[in-house]
């Protein structure tokens, strides 16, 4: 055996758990080897000193303080025990859940553009008077696909669903339910009910954005101008139910936006000027495109009241079967079990369509209520969109949405919000598409440093025959 | 290894007998536990540590942590071993803790403030003779825990086990999950780190 072989051995062999063999020829081979022996001597002070050293003893006052500690800290692992135990394994991964949930829901709710919300002020859901104590949906918020909708508290003949109880073991252990009551909790959960309190303040247009639950049934049972029966749904142009942006930043709990005021401009559009969306609207209106998910029928969400649809509107809710609440007051609640988008066949144009040729256009989609003739001085098609959302740009304002005609592809109105200082140089641009007539004055208490809400409504003039 | 550091067979059994008992009820069962094995947890933890006073805290979190998971015990390893796995948790854990890490700093300026402290400088090259003559019990004590302190947390927990607690290395190797061969091989590499550390003064 060479040295190296003897030097690995060393320690076993002090520590005299070598066999008998490997102890004779480490024993044979240290005789004859000074450094081995050297070494041999070496590990045996390492040894020795090792074990020599003071052995700290325990303080007197150890087994107290052991018993202080462990009556004094109560192990969290036997709290979490007396949480779950009732359950085993269900309650934590329902905790699991609980988080999971939460987490997605503040990620959605938080990471909702605040612009989604600026959409046309003061809907006729948020007016309707006796709707102001409907309360709000219990977790209800922004970005989620609507589950089954909690019961609307409003005075409403729609039959309540039953309440959804998204906790499988909610009902199973009462026990783990009570001790989880204090713990985030579902939406529409009890946590949800217990704010119902508070959020009953909201009116009732406060509903979120491409919600269409127990609220808008109960709107429908009012006065109002305009009916909402929307499906639950994501928001479509001329379906979504908008509430009032100040009414949503109640229930956001942030500090209501003060909402400018708003003036109705009237444009028609000059025969040449191209009133479809094309595909360079859709790219050029980048802050209308940014809110595509907000996007609604402007005439809904209008707080000027129709005195009657349009023709337009007529024909389209007519051809279409898409009726909804936009030119029948009177037309009663969707059902809560409606098809999202039964009346929608289209979504809306598509970014990339084609723009047909405003001559090709049947005159009678087009009519305004008071159209007058007007000169056809331009000579080349221009976008009414892109033009109008250019002059809104440069005046340092957005455009908050657009109103598309699903079945023509025309451009009904543009909604923007600008800068006081900004208006003539949008009327500017719009007189340069269009003939413009104001609908109603500059609003009152609109001054310099203000910002004023521009509803845009456009038009085609009647062809000649 | 001194033979009174070894535990014998009854001492295991007993071991066992008070886990049962304490396990159906008896609190005081827990109590002759603790009693039994306090001082030996106490030092692995002072030598793991490097530290009378978080020694002293860490023992304590070892038995408050044996109190309330005892009945995870299995009785398929004796008791001792059981406890020392949750001593070199427990500590291991406390090692890797920012809190140790910044108290710790602030005991090396102390120490090197405060030139009667035990904590001295951990190389010692080649003093002479007498100088080690005149080392006291303590002095030498702490040039040697200064050196197994600088060790690896891994090396370090094995040197203790074995070369000061006497622990044996099938012992070890259930309470560091390592196998007997990693455990005899890390063994024999801390060994020469330690030894390189003390040259001249062992």
């Amino acid at each position: 055996m060479d040295c190296t072989r003897i030097i690995d051995l060393l320690p076993e062999y002090l520590e005299g758990t070598l066999d008998g063999s490997e102890k004779r020829r480490v024993e044979e081979h240290l005789a004859g080897c000074e450094g081995c022996s050297a070494e041999l001597k070496l590990l045996q002070r390492y040894f020795q000193t090792m074990a020599g050293l003071e052995r700290h003893e325990a303080p007197a006052d150890f087994l107290r303080n052991v018993h202080a500690r462990i009556e004094r800290e109560p192990s969290w692992k036997s709290l979490l025990s007396r949480l779950f135990l009732p359950l085993k394994i269900n309650l934590p991964l329902e905790a699991l859940g609980v988080a999971v949930a939460a987490l997605l829901i503040f990620t959605f709710y938080y990471s909702a553009p605040e612009t989604k919300m600026d959409l046309p002020r003061e809907s006729p859901v948020a007016r309707v008077p006796g709707t102001a104590e409907a309360p709000m949906p219990p977790g209800t918020l922004a970005g989620l696909p609507a589950p089954a909708q909690p019961p609307s508290r409003a005075a409403t003949p729609v039959p309540a669903p039953a309440r959804t109880e998204t906790h499988p073991g909610s009902k199973a252990s009462a026990p783990a339910q009570d001790r989880f009551a204090a713990q985030p909790s579902f939406p529409g959960e009890e946590r949800g009910a217990g704010k119902a309190k508070p959020e009953a303040e909201v009116p009732a247009g406060a509903v979120e954005a491409g919600r269409a639950g127990p609220v808008e049934r109960a709107v429908t049972e009012t006065p109002a101008p305009k009916t909402e029966t929307g499906p639950p749904q994501r928001p479509d142009r001329s379906s979504a139910v908008l509430p009032a942006p100040s009414a949503l930043a109640v229930q956001r709990g942030m500090s209501p936006r003060v909402v400018p005021d708003e003036l109705t401009l009237s444009v028609e559009l000059r025969a040449a000027v191209g009133g479809q969306v094309s595909g360079a609207v859709g790219r050029a209106s980048s802050d209308a495109a940014e809110r595509a998910d907000s996007e609604v029928s402007m005439r809904e969400a209008s707080p000027v009241p129709q005195a009657a649809p349009t023709q337009e509107e007529a024909r389209g809710a007519g051809r279409a079967g898409a009726g909804v609440g936009t030119s029948e007051p009177a037309k009663a609640p969707a059902s809560p079990g409606a098809v999202p988008g039964a009346g929608h066949p289209q979504p809306r144009a598509k970014a990339g369509k084609p723009a047909k040729s405003p001559a090709a256009e049947p005159p009678s989609e087009t009519v305004s209520g008071t159209p007058e003739e007007l000169p056809r001085s331009l000579s080349q098609p221009v976008d009414a969109a892109a033009e109008v959302s250019k002059a809104v740009r440069s005046s340092g304002g957005v455009v908050l949405a657009e109103d598309i005609d699903r079945k023509t592809g025309r451009l009904k109105t543009i909604v923007a919000e600008i800068p006081v200082e900004g208006y003539s140089a949008v009327v500017s641009s719009l007189e340069r598409i269009g003939s413009v007539r104001k609908h109603s004055g500059l609003p009152p208490g609109v001054g310099p440093g203000g910002r004023l809400r521009l509803r845009i409504e456009f038009s085609m003039p009647p062809t000649a025959p | 290894m001194s033979e009174d550091l070894k535990p014998r067979d009854a001492d295991r059994e007993q071991d066992l007998a008070w886990v049962g008992a304490f396990l159906e009820g008896d609190r005081t069962a827990f109590d002759r536990l603790v009693l039994r094995h306090k001082d030996r947890v106490f030092n692995l933890c002072w030598r793991l540590l490097g530290d009378r006073e978080e020694a002293n805290e860490q023992a304590q979190e070892v038995f408050v942590r044996v109190f309330r998971s005892i009945k995870d015990f299995r009785f398929k390893s004796s008791f001792s071993t059981w406890l020392y796995a949750i001593a070199v948790n427990t500590c291991r854990n406390r090692l890797k803790s920012s809190e140790y890490r910044r108290r710790r700093r602030m005991v090396s300026i102390d120490a090197l403030q405060d030139p009667d402290s035990d904590r001295a400088a951990p190389e010692l090259k080649d003093p002479s003779p007498s100088v080690l003559d005149r080392m006291t019990d303590r002095e030498r004590d702490g040039l040697i825990q200064s050196a197994i302190d600088s060790l690896p947390e891994e090396s370090r927990t094995i040197v203790v086990l074995r070369d000061i607690e006497g622990i044996a290395y099938e012992e070890i190797a259930a309470v560091t999950h390592l196998n007997l061969g990693t455990v005899k091989s890390r063994l024999a590499r801390a060994r020469q780190q330690l030894r390189d550390k003390l040259k001249g003064l062992i």
